[in-house]
């Protein structure tokens, strides 16, 4: 019945006063269309692609941690802050000159597109937060206020960042955060629907990509509530970050 | 509203002694450890890792850590930057942002008994005319006994508004609580990093 067409009857001569008749049936034509174009794209992102660079991956040890150390040493030599995502190790570190001022415990990772077999800093294009922080405002001038400067909101702090947000990066890769550690039945089920979303959404944007030529790749993360926050105010635009995927 | 500039205006008086202890270097003077590149790379790391006694900020949970390589020393509650943003109300192209600055610095001042010379925000901040007369800026006792600078007029210093330590309320500097700042003056030498994230 979905695609019965809406109309059978004559013309209408206005598009705005066209209606589907009430005999037509549920109108989830689009619906459908909709739902088949997002199960071809998640569907194309699944086909898996030849690396652009197959054959060239190291087998050993010391061949597969050799380009990330020496990445690494390259980020270090400047006065900046970088992030290596330790893949295996389960841990995101954040670090300025070869020593780590800060590690984020990572409770899931995955990966969505690719290809991902090369090692180089991305560098942060933005921050994509589900809900904007912002910071709260002082109440109207009163007379205990009046005398004071307007316009000075109340700090920003950590509390007050997002647990759900999106790392894009200037080569295509996204980094999708959200938290996770729920203790109740209700937050370990909001927490599987927002993986889900972040899993779909991945897929879609890596299928479209496919499509038309450009390649993009998501790494899917998974922290402590309270880490998801810290994380996203450590991180910073332009800060290079380093997706490591092995056990170096 | 174009305009925003950083606070540097925090500028100090040295009125006592200025400690300047040269950075002693720590690391292990071990050679690269394994064979091959990713030994030499490690080693690399190494070489470029601070030396001596370096300070870490966590503007995220207001702490300040001392660290020796990847020891942690010493952990301090602090109070950093509100991220809060002034405008002058005679002139709204002027303005200020609160932000302790990120990234990594090098204590390039130590001064003990430091005095304030406030800037213009301060005075725009408490609804006060800013004074032309440098006299009237001065204030003394209120940034603590011990300051530590780390570039464009931004330092590690003292509070007289100690419940206040562990949120973000200050106008871009750091504060410490007064056991906290003496350690840390007497841990850290001119020249030490300091990592801000």
């Amino acid at each position: 019945m979905c695609f019965r067409p809406f109309r059978s009857g004559r013309r209408s001569s206005s598009f705005s006063a066209f209606r589907p008749p009430a005999s037509s049936g549920p109108a989830c034509g689009p619906a459908l269309v909709l739902g088949f174009v997002l199960a071809g794209l998640v569907t194309a992102s699944l086909v898996t692609l030849p690396q652009a660079h197959a054959g060239a991956r190291p087998s050993s040890a010391d061949g597969l941690c050799d380009p990330l150390l020496r990445e690494e040493v390259r980020l270090a030599e400047a006065p900046r802050l970088y992030v290596i995502v330790e893949v295996t190790n389960r841990h995101a570190l954040l670090k300025a000159q070869g020593v780590i001022v800060r590690s984020f415990p990572v409770l899931s990772a995955s990966f969505v597109g690719g290809p991902w077999d090369t090692i180089g800093a991305s560098t942060v294009l933005e921050k994509r937060p589900s809900i904007e922080p912002t910071p709260t405002r002082p109440p109207p001038p009163g007379a205990e206020t009046a005398k004071r400067a307007t316009d000075v909101p109340k700090p920003l702090a950590r509390t007050a960042m997002p647990t759900h947000y999106e790392l894009r990066f200037t080569d295509g890769l996204s980094v999708l955060v959200r938290q996770g550690d729920a203790d109740s039945l209700w937050g370990q089920v909001r927490g599987g629907l927002g993986g889900l979303t972040h899993w779909v959404k991945a897929r879609v944007l890596t299928g479209w990509g496919r499509l038309w030529g450009a390649p993009r790749r998501f790494l899917l993360l998974e922290m402590p509530p309270e880490e998801t926050q810290a994380f996203y105010w450590a991180v910073r635009p332009l800060m290079p970050v380093v997706v490591n995927r092995e056990s170096c | 509203m174009g305009r925003w500039t950083v606070p540097a205006g925090l500028v100090l008086l040295a009125a006592g002694a200025l400690a300047a202890t040269p950075a002693t270097d720590h690391r292990p003077a071990d050679g690269p450890g394994a064979k091959g590149r990713a030994g030499q790379a490690v080693e690399a790391l190494r070489q470029l890792a601070p030396r001596g006694v370096y300070v870490v900020v966590d503007t995220a949970s207001n702490r300040v850590y001392l660290k020796r390589g990847a020891e942690t020393l010493y952990t301090a509650r602090a109070s950093t930057g509100s991220g809060a943003l002034l405008v002058d109300p005679r002139d709204p192209s002027r303005g200020w942002k609160f932000d302790t600055p990120r990234g990594i610095f090098t204590i390039t001042s130590k001064l003990v008994n430091p005095v304030w010379i406030k800037p213009d925000w301060a005075f725009i901040e408490e609804g006060q005319p800013v004074p032309t007369d440098r006299e009237d800026r001065i204030e003394i006792g209120v940034l603590g006994q011990y300051a530590l600078g780390f570039g464009d007029g931004y330092f590690i210093h003292g509070t007289l508004y100690t419940r206040l330590l562990g949120t973000n309320v200050t106008h871009g500097c750091i504060r410490l609580g007064e056991e906290d700042l003496r350690h840390v003056f007497q841990a850290v030498s001119l020249g030490a990093a300091v990592i801000i994230f």
